[in-house]
């Protein structure tokens, strides 16, 4: 008897097909926990078992879909380990035939968009995982609909089991998962995640599933498994039915074999005699390999960026170094401003993004997971993890939804053994700068020696080529006249030799004029040596043109779609630059961009606390003034506040850190349970114009956080949102707590159901009627000194 | 889509001014390349219990359901969502550019709203075609949110449309609807169904 490693990948295996089906068959009730019947009728759950292993199947999947802390409480022990004995008893009548302990979701959707914490949801996949007691042949993670969740229950089952571990996902209309991924992306994200085999089930019909198996097939080596359903769902007489019959599933599946699947089952809807037919029809297929190599890749939650013909654009303006803006970002916390670099660089054209928040004074760990966590709500964009701190890297390998880039490695051992382990468990393709302990070396030989040596040394650690992207390092030509000759040079030698490439462009125009210049010169022959991907200021028109023509010069830019499309939007935004408009004007319209020109003008002959005074204050207190009588309306104001915070922006900048001033220190949050947060937002934006600085803990805060840090923080004003009747009593509680920790800090509260009455009620000292409100109540509270 | 209606949500009365009005048109735009609508619906019979009514052997305890559906032998039960693509709009602009998180907040509520009076109309005609009553929702007065895991069972409805409930009992993705509305036959026979659409057209 083989395990089912040995087989997997070798030939054809098959699954058995569903259960739910079956137990609804039997009688059970919708609303029924089906996993409970592995302890109320082991016989009926082995009678199905049976009917599939005597159908030719090979894998039989435990009846513990729901089997999780969620659903069951306290027996999902008791439930796993039944199901796992009673499936076993069937299997061991026969040759080489498996037990999948399967897994499914948690029906939760995971944080930031769901309640879930990530965390979590790996502890309750653990306790399932640990529930089996490896007694299975295999864990199946199975219909999973999202693939952050599906990375929780991976890392759950490689943390607590050795067993192979196999997931398939359920797609949606469109071929997508919930998030927006492909199929392609799934798999990437999947495989990089260090699974034994991936695939699709659920969902659809055989057919629909084609082309989806294809996508997989031509993104992975991996094995493939599918499941579809017989057919789709149709209620008749309130009950659920399926219309594919066994023969024409049969001959769908056959298609699905050929695409490149080598294992295949069922899911809903079909029965012991569709998996007969379907072995039937696919018993004697040969295996099919794709042609096409494995691309290299990597992947957010919605998106995969290739490395193939087009350079790819890595943005580099996430990261300190030499911005002292940033700099201050990172001391104060300020996460906006990070996440802010990271959007327009989106807007501008990047593929990718670095992520740089290393400062020796702050925590790196802490700050690189959070800055990760809340640009990946924001940006669809993939992330490359930069950073030297191995406990960071981790960190934020952990929760970020996708397959990242890894910034980096170099020849030295010490580099690779930290970061490649890491690299095998979460998945990511890593920069390798060839440098060493000796520096880095003068000519192109002594660099790709060095990537020979990574090379290998990955290879020790299971790591293919395809996952490695090489950093000749490009110097300064300044300092060195033949730096830019020699990096050209070993990125042409690294691409010929089928490895890809990636360069810090920038370097090489560092202490020379009219930087832009060389740095854009130099990527276009870069790429004309084959660079694979750049990392640049994709907010430099100079840089992102050269690379459009680039690619529209080199055949790369089918129907010049991109270098069109900029260059019409470019002539747009010329001929739009027309009348002037005073720096008040610009920002009481809410014209952002204007405003923003008209202030670096206006630096140059007044004073930025001038300015404050006699533009920006003026402009906002008109706003709010036209919002109160209603001549203008939430938009507006919005817009205005905007434009305002684009001016205090450029002003910030000029003016010495120890002259800005501050208004007074707010704390809002939106009470516990609630996770409605559009007002409290709007407020901040409002209160951070008028010169507050706002503390905002987001949403979902428990009354004792907010006394603890309203202590922590001497806080002296705090805002709470509610917006349900439901969680109206968590924010009488968090007037409370604060009431007790600190009964000179006073309360304003706001949020849809409220009203003053309430507000009374619940013990708060002012009722905002809106975001004006919270300011006007500011102003009175700091007033008084 | 209902510009009216969109207004309302941003309490703008009257016109609104030129920028304004091309936010909410970029909105429209964006959100129409980013939302997945699907809905969900059954039609059951309604059980008339002493404590509130039941629906195929879930019991909904309370007065104002059943006050609602005096009159009706049926209830559709339905669920609509935009899918998370709405979540994630919202969430992105509303760091950077709060005018438009409260626009785009203000254009998928009115685009839920069109959902499910579409999935209204989808229901009326039938087969078999029906005579309906108010639709209301858990959350309205006397309607707790405690109904939300009994409907979220009836229908599958995170199987089916990817809708999950919170702790709190609240739905994610945001842009998402329950709804009860009494039903009257006009024929005799059975009818319910499942349906899932992309690119929706308004």
């Amino acid at each position: 008897m083989s395990s089912f490693r040995e087989l997997l990948g070798k030939r054809i295996l098959f699954f058995d097909g569903a259960m739910g089906t079956m137990l609804q068959n039997a009688g059970l009730k919708s609303g029924e926990l089906p996993d409970l019947m592995n302890l109320s009728d082991p016989a009926l759950i082995g009678g199905i078992h049976a009917k599939y292993l005597d159908a030719g199947c090979n894998v039989v999947t435990t009846n513990t879909f729901g089997a999780n802390r969620l659903k069951l409480k306290d027996k999902v022990g008791e439930v796993i380990s039944a199901a796992i004995g009673i499936a076993r008893k069937e299997t061991s009548k026969y040759e080489n035939a498996f037990v999948a302990q399967d897994i499914g979701p948690t029906g939760k959707l995971l944080a930031p968009f769901g309640d879930l914490a990530f965390e979590k949801a790996v502890e309750l996949f653990a306790e399932q995982v640990r529930a089996g007691e490896d007694k299975a042949d295999l864990i199946l993670i199975e219909t999973m609909s999202d693939l952050y969740e599906a990375k929780a229950a991976i890392l759950a089952a490689k943390e607590n089991s050795s067993l192979p571990v196999v997931v398939t996902m359920i797609f949606g209309s469109g071929g997508r998962l919930l998030t927006g991924a492909d199929a392609a992306n799934a798999a990437v994200t999947l495989a990089g995640l260090g699974v034994d085999a991936l695939g699709i089930n659920c969902g659809f019909g055989p057919e629909a599933m084609l082309p989806l198996v294809e996508q997989m097939a031509a993104a992975t080596d991996l094995p493939i498994l599918v499941s579809p359903n017989a057919g789709l769902p149709e209620v008749v007489d309130g009950r659920t039915v399926f219309n594919v019959e066994p023969e024409e599933f049969a001959s769908y599946m056959v298609k699905i074999v050929n695409a490149g699947a080598c294992c295949i089952g069922g899911c809903c809807g079909t029965t012991p005699d569709h998996i007969r037919a379907e072995i039937e029809a696919c018993r004697d297929l040969p295996l099919v390999k794709t042609e096409r190599e494995t691309p290299t890749a990597v992947t957010s939650y919605s998106k995969r960026v290739e490395f193939g013909e087009r350079t790819v654009i890595i943005g580099e303006r996430i990261n300190p170094t030499g911005k002292k803006r940033f700099k201050q970002a990172l001391r104060e916390n300020d996460l906006d401003y990070i996440i802010d670099e990271g959007i327009d660089q989106a807007d501008t054209g990047a593929d990718i993004l670095d992520v740089n928040v290393g400062l020796p004074e702050i925590d790196e760990k802490q700050m690189l997971t959070d800055v990760v966590k809340e640009l990946q709500t924001v940006v669809s964009l993939p992330l490359q993890l930069d950073t030297t701190n191995t406990q960071a890297l981790e960190e934020a390998l952990r929760v970020y939804n996708g397959k990242a880039m890894i910034n980096s490695v170099n020849g030295k051992k010490e580099t690779t053994d930290a970061v490649f382990p890491l690299v095998k468990k979460y998945g990511g393709v890593t920069v390798c700068l060839l440098l060493d302990e000796e520096g880095i070396p003068a000519s192109s030989e002594g660099r790709l020696a060095i990537a020979d040596r990574i090379l290998k040394r990955a290879a020790e650690f299971g790591i293919p080529a395809r996952e490695l992207v090489f950093d000749p390092l490009a110097m300064a030509v300044s300092t060195d006249p033949n730096a830019a000759r020699i990096t050209l040079e070993t990125v042409h030698k690294l691409h010929k030799k089928g490895l890809k490439t990636v360069l810090g462009v920038s370097n090489v125009s560092f202490g020379l004029p009219d930087r832009e210049l060389l740095t854009s010169e130099f990527f276009v022959l870069a790429m004309q040596a084959g660079l694979s991907a750049g990392i640049v200021n994709p907010k430099s028109e100079r840089v992102m043109n050269a690379c459009r023509a680039f690619n529209a010069l080199s055949g790369r830019d089918e129907n010049f779609a991109d270098y069109i499309g900029t260059r019409s939007a470019a002539e747009v935004k010329t001929s739009a630059d027309a009348e002037k408009k005073t720096l008040f004007d610009c920002i009481l319209k809410g014209l952002s961009e204007e405003a923003r020109t008209g202030a670096l003008e206006l630096l140059k002959t007044k004073d930025a606390l001038e300015i404050i005074d006699s533009d920006i204050i003026p402009a906002l207190n008109e706003a709010g003034r036209r919002f109160e009588e209603k001549s203008l309306f939430l938009p507006q104001l919005l817009m205005c506040a905007e434009a305002a915070k684009t001016v205090f922006g450029v002003i910030k900048e000029s003016i010495p850190r120890e002259d800005a001033v501050s208004k007074g220190k707010i704390l809002i949050c939106t009470v516990k349970n609630d996770v409605h947060d559009i007002g409290k937002n709007i407020v901040k934006t409002l209160l951070e114009n008028y010169g507050y600085e706002v503390i905002d803990l987001g949403k979902d805060v428990a009354p004792e956080t907010v006394a603890r840090e309203v202590v922590s923080r001497s806080i002296r004003l705090v805002g709470l949102s509610a917006l349900m009747t439901t969680t109206v009593p968590f924010m009488e509680q968090t007037v409370k707590a604060v009431r007790a920790a600190a009964p000179d800090c006073r309360i304003m509260v706001g949020g849809a159901v409220l009203t003053q009455k309430y507000a009374d009620m619940i013990g708060a000292d002012s009722y905002s009627r809106d975001a004006m409100g919270a300011v006007r109540y500011a102003e009175e509270v700091f007033s008084v000194k | 889509m209902n510009e009216r209606n969109i207004l309302r949500y941003l309490h703008i009365s009257g016109e609104p001014d030129d920028q304004t009005r091309e936010l909410i048109e970029e909105c429209i735009r964006e959100a129409k390349m980013q939302i997945e609508p699907k809905r969900v619906y059954r039609v059951y019979d309604i059980t008339r219990e002493e404590n509130g009514i039941s629906l195929d052997g879930t019991l909904f305890e309370g007065e104002q359901i059943r006050h609602r559906l005096m009159g009706f032998d049926q209830c559709a039960v339905f669920a609509v969502t935009l899918g998370i693509g709405g979540d994630l709009l919202v969430r992105r602009y509303s760091s950077v550019q709060p005018s438009k998180a409260a626009v785009m907040h203000a254009v998928l509520a009115d685009m839920t709203e069109s959902v499910c009076d579409l999935t209204e109309a989808q229901i009326r005609k039938g087969p078999p075609a029906y005579e309906t009553g108010v639709r209301f929702s858990p959350g309205y007065p006397g309607l707790p949110l405690d109904y939300q895991p009994l409907i979220f069972n009836m229908l599958e409805i995170t199987k089916r449309i990817g809708i999950t409930l919170t702790e709190s009992n609240f739905m994610i993705p945001h842009k998402s609807v329950t709804a009860f509305m009494g039903v009257k036959e006009k024929h005799y026979e059975q009818f319910s169904g499942v349906v899932g659409k992309k690119n929706f057209v308004f």
